[in-house]
């Protein structure tokens, strides 16, 4: 296992009037070719505090972060540099992520130096310009220079050819395309995609966006408020969401095509007070189809093959545990495969239980 | 017809060390009132800087160099700095981008409103004003609460209502949103814009949107202008350019949008966006553009009419696949 | 398409340097102009006359001795020359380790956080409730045996670095979230390497400016203390001029020059300083600066 949550919430320090961050939330990447993982919320749901766990900034307050089986908090010295080493990130804003003192070579090099990654500095030299141009730069025309003299663009596919050069096992990238103009996202986003797909590095693609979560995902994991309220095949997800809030997102996507027509569901406002109401659904002040029995927390239930769901409308399923989340999750889903919905859902439940591992 | 904004010729030119470039290149747009008119394009391309000279906020190093901007039959850059002061919010608001960084953190969100207006009109009783203020939340699908509430007690989508309740209240007749949900997720961008179009429409104002989510323009505007290094290079009916886009660079934007139809078929734009401070002769978009030819690098193209309401600036425009 | 193309070579250079920044231009060439006194002044000029009874005393200016001379008997223009550089001694020495030290507590103190900030903010917040002057005066007087310009600026180091720690902790504080901070964690760097190759290349012209200040201060500090009578006996500094001058009645008596010479050389000191310290300020904030053209 590449990298496992178990159970994880965390709650932050001197916020505990408030909800927490993260819910038991339970996923993993499995080692041998680990998929691109997207993981869908807005602001507040979470996500960005699930990769800054994953990349080991802070500890959960309940539950494990693992990578390759070791619990994150107990990694020595060498173990934990192994684990610096082999899970990088792709940050989110790429003009902050660049020194303004130092050329935007800075930001290349010193990696491959903490990480002894380059014998000496010809081979640091040649690397680099490896890497830009296997992220369609051109060396001549991004390195040498200040970040400022750089477009967006630019800088963000350097960032991409940083996660290329360092060739790490797991890549967080935590809305890597989100401050870039929607035209060159397509570009980036292949840039990404072709790490998992040719170099085999899993990634975590942390999105409030599901549009190009589609595009690059393999399975997606919606968030809401810290708590995953749908996963599943990306196909799967986007072409039948079975939880409001994926409904609700998806149906809020405004398409280029005026044949298209932008938000039928209507929505609720939600209220202003933020005080943490601990129990029942945590979308149930927004959910159109809201009932008496949403005042009780829903869990996760498998709604279609290797599709789960937390919602009251599918309480009829039974209901799945970590282990078996994660090994639901884990099952190999690659884009392009199509997945039909069975009619009963027994006998794909049977073989989750179990727990079976990969 | 002298309602509405209409725009000729608007020019901004920047001095920098590397020399003086024109930033807004002779630009016309039209927005009739209660009418949406969105300008699109990528970083770098003049949007931004037209809706600051329309505010005429334009500092040194940068200066406006030509043009008038009519609104209503008023010019806009003929005004003292005094007219034009007052004209800001009360006949041209201006929505910024992460406008939601703007609202001052010690200060509840309802004093916000209140100064606004007391910038412009004389004081009035405070139980009107209050419920001035309380219609105006509320007409942004806010609770009336909300104006004792301080800015980080809301959401960011929130925070973006109210910015548009302060940009609305004194019924300006053009509202300028640059780029005013692009920190926002698609449901909070949805209800945002819903707001919006909905305070636009009660007041009749013309509505001029700024971005580079060409998926957003097609739900929301009903006039586009794409820019490319400052100048028009398509504009018309939202409905014409979406259908039958004449220019290059406006095929290769709409394409290049990641959507929930193309998968796998993602294109994005070659080469890299011009650098204003490169002018060259001909097209702007020579260096990049599929369809280039030689007279395009030496012959700059003016904007021509290709259908009713339908302008272009190529010399190859697209021919449409169909008849119109 | 107008182009105005940019002179080329050095004195252009530095033409458009003094015409974007001119308080900088002028504050420098003011020092430079006060460090050539101090300097160079000594080899046209024999400073040991700075020395009691090396003239005859409470002479007026004259040829011989162009700022006149104390009722001690010293030459005061050497007695500037000397008193120059020994107070900006004492002005670099104290401001330096009030600057240094406030860098390290500050930077330190805002990357770690946790208990480390808390003692920092704890014992800056008590130690800037003392008043200054009257510790160093209580200081200065229990130590009159070894007390030179030396000891002196190190006295006024040890409560220099007070302010520079809060106000530079207050910009780590910021620089704290920057996004090239996350990436150098990424890249497995430790605490002190980020502080000191990241975020400290990017302070430097507040740091510069924070230095000047506190040159200032110290220099302010030392002036007073001199002045009250608890500096050196033996060493011209511009404050015990004015210390001689006060003990002497030189108002009174009507010796103008003697009052005159160490008000004017700290006057342009102080001026030149400023000057330096507005024109670090707009190098400092962008926002600050003057445009070029239009």
């Amino acid at each position: 296992m590449l990298l496992e949550l178990d159970t994880v919430s965390k709650r932050y320090p001197g916020r505990t009037a408030q909800a927490p961050a993260l819910s038991d939330v339970n996923l993993s990447l499995p080692a041998e070719s680990p998929p691109i993982l997207a993981i869908v919320g807005e602001s507040g749901s979470g996500k960005s505090t699930l990769g800054h766990l994953a990349l080991g900034f802070f500890a959960p307050t309940t539950g494990a972060v693992r990578y390759c089986g070791a619990d994150l908090r107990h990694l020595g010295g060498a173990e934990w540099r192994r684990f610096r080493r082999e899970v990088q990130a792709i940050p989110q804003d790429p003009f902050a992520s660049y020194n303004p003192f130092y050329l935007v070579d800075h930001a290349l090099e010193e990696p491959l130096r903490r990480f002894g990654l380059a014998r000496n500095r010809g081979a640091c030299r040649r690397m680099i310009e490896e890497a830009c141009a296997g992220v369609g730069l051109n060396p001549g025309d991004t390195l040498g220079r200040y970040p400022h003299q750089l477009s967006g663009g630019q800088r963000q596919r350097l960032m991409v050819a940083r996660a290329l050069l360092l060739q790490p096992r797991l890549l967080i990238a935590d809305e890597p395309v989100s401050m870039v103009d929607a035209s060159l996202r397509a570009t980036i986003l292949g840039n990404i995609a072709e790490l998992n797909r040719r170099h085999g590095i899993g990634i975590l693609y942390i999105t409030h966006d599901l549009t190009t979560a589609y595009h690059i995902a393999d399975a997606v994991v919606v968030l809401y408020r810290g708590h995953v309220v749908e996963f599943g095949p990306t196909e799967t997800v986007i072409a039948a969401p079975s939880h409001p809030y994926t409904q609700l997102l998806i149906d809020s996507i405004p398409w280029p095509d005026l044949s298209r027509s932008w938000g039928s569901l209507p929505l609720r406002t939600a209220v202003v007070d933020a005080t943490h109401d601990a129990d029942g659904c945590p979308f149930r002040a927004r959910c159109p189809v809201t009932s008496l029995v949403c005042a009780q927390a829903p869990t996760l239930r498998e709604a279609a093959a290797g599709h789960a769901v937390s919602c009251h409308l599918f309480d009829t399923q039974p209901p799945l545990d970590g282990a078996a989340q994660s090994a639901l999750l884990r099952q190999p889903h690659r884009a392009g495969t199509s997945h039909k919905r069975p009619d009963g859902a027994s006998d794909t439940l049977t073989a989750a239980s179990k727990g079976t591992k990969p | 017809m002298s309602a509405g904004l209409l725009v000729r010729g608007l020019s901004v030119e920047y001095a920098t060390d590397a020399g003086r470039f024109l930033a807004v290149d002779d630009i016309d747009i039209a927005v009739p009132p209660g009418q949406r008119l969105g300008l699109v394009g990528e970083s770098g391309c003049g949007k931004s800087t037209t809706a600051l000279a329309l505010l005429r906020m334009i500092r040194p190093p940068g200066r406006i160099v030509g043009g008038a901007a009519l609104l209503d039959g008023i010019d806009l850059m003929g005004l003292s700095t005094a007219q034009m002061r007052q004209t800001r919010l009360s006949r041209v608001s201006y929505i910024p981008q992460g406008a939601m960084n703007s609202l001052n953190p010690v200060t509840p969100i309802g004093t916000q409103i209140a100064d606004a207006i007391a910038d412009h009109e004389k004081r009035s009783p405070r139980d009107a004003l209050s419920r001035r203020i309380v219609a105006a939340l509320q007409a942004v699908d806010l609770p009336a609460g909300a104006a004792h509430l301080y800015p980080h007690q809301l959401s960011g989508g929130m925070k973006q209502r109210a910015c548009i309740a302060i940009a609305t209240i004194l019924h300006p007749r053009l509202i300028i949103a640059d780029e005013p949900t692009s920190a926002l997720d698609v449901v909070s961008q949805r209800h945002v814009m819903e707001m919006l179009g909905r305070q636009q429409s009660q007041t009749g104002s013309s509505l001029i949107l700024i971005g580079h989510d060409m998926g957003l323009m097609a739900q929301f505007v009903d006039h586009l202008a794409v820019l490319y290094a400052g100048r028009v290079v398509e504009a018309g009916t939202v409905g014409e350019i979406f259908l039958r886009p004449r220019h290059p660079y406006t095929q290769l934007l709409i394409d290049s949008v990641p959507t929930l139809a193309n998968r796998g078929r993602l294109r994005g734009l070659p080469g890299v966006a011009a650098s204003l401070s490169q002018v060259l002769p001909g097209c702007a978009f020579a260096p990049r553009c599929p369809r280039v030819s030689p007279r395009c690098a030496q012959d700059r193209p003016a904007p021509a009419p290709l259908a009713p309401d339908h302008v272009a600036a190529c010399h190859h425009p697209i021919e449409p696949a169909h008849a119109a | 398409m107008m182009r105005s193309a940019p002179a080329r070579g050095p004195g252009a250079g530095l033409v458009r340097f003094a015409r974007r920044n001119p308080e900088l231009t002028l504050g420098l060439v003011l020092m430079a102009v006060l460090v050539l006194f101090a300097f160079a002044g000594p080899l046209v000029w024999d400073i040991d006359t700075a020395d009691p009874l090396s003239a005859s005393p409470s002479r007026p200016p004259s040829l011989a001795h162009p700022f006149g001379t104390d009722s001690q008997g010293r030459d005061l223009l050497a007695a500037a020359m000397v008193g120059t550089w020994l107070t900006i001694k004492v002005g670099l020495i104290a401001g330096g380790i009030g600057v240094a030290v406030g860098a390290l507590l500050g930077f330190l103190g805002a990357y770690y956080g946790g208990w480390l900030d808390s003692a920092i903010v704890g014992v800056v917040d008590v130690g800037l409730t003392i008043p200054a002057l009257l510790f160093l005066v209580v200081f200065g007087s229990a130590f009159r045996e070894g007390l030179d310009t030396t000891t002196i600026a190190l006295m006024i180091g040890t409560l220099a670095w007070l302010s520079p720690t809060r106000q530079i902790r207050a910009q780590a504080l910021v620089m704290r979230q920057a996004g090239y901070v996350f990436l150098a964690q990424l890249n497995g760097a430790g605490g002190l390497r980020i502080v000191l190759s990241e975020m400290m290349p990017n302070l430097m012209p507040y740091l510069m400016a924070s230095f000047v200040l506190a040159i200032s201060q110290a220099i302010l500090a030392a002036v007073g203390l001199d002045a009250l009578g608890l500096g050196p006996m033996d060493e011209p500094t511009l404050g015990m001029t004015i210390y001689w001058m006060l003990a002497n009645s030189a108002f009174i008596r009507g010796y103008w020059w003697w009052v005159m010479t160490p008000i004017a050389v700290l006057v342009v000191l102080f001026v030149a300083l400023y000057l330096v310290s507005i024109g670090l300020d707009v190098i400092a904030n962008p926002r600050l600066r003057r445009r070029l053209g239009t």
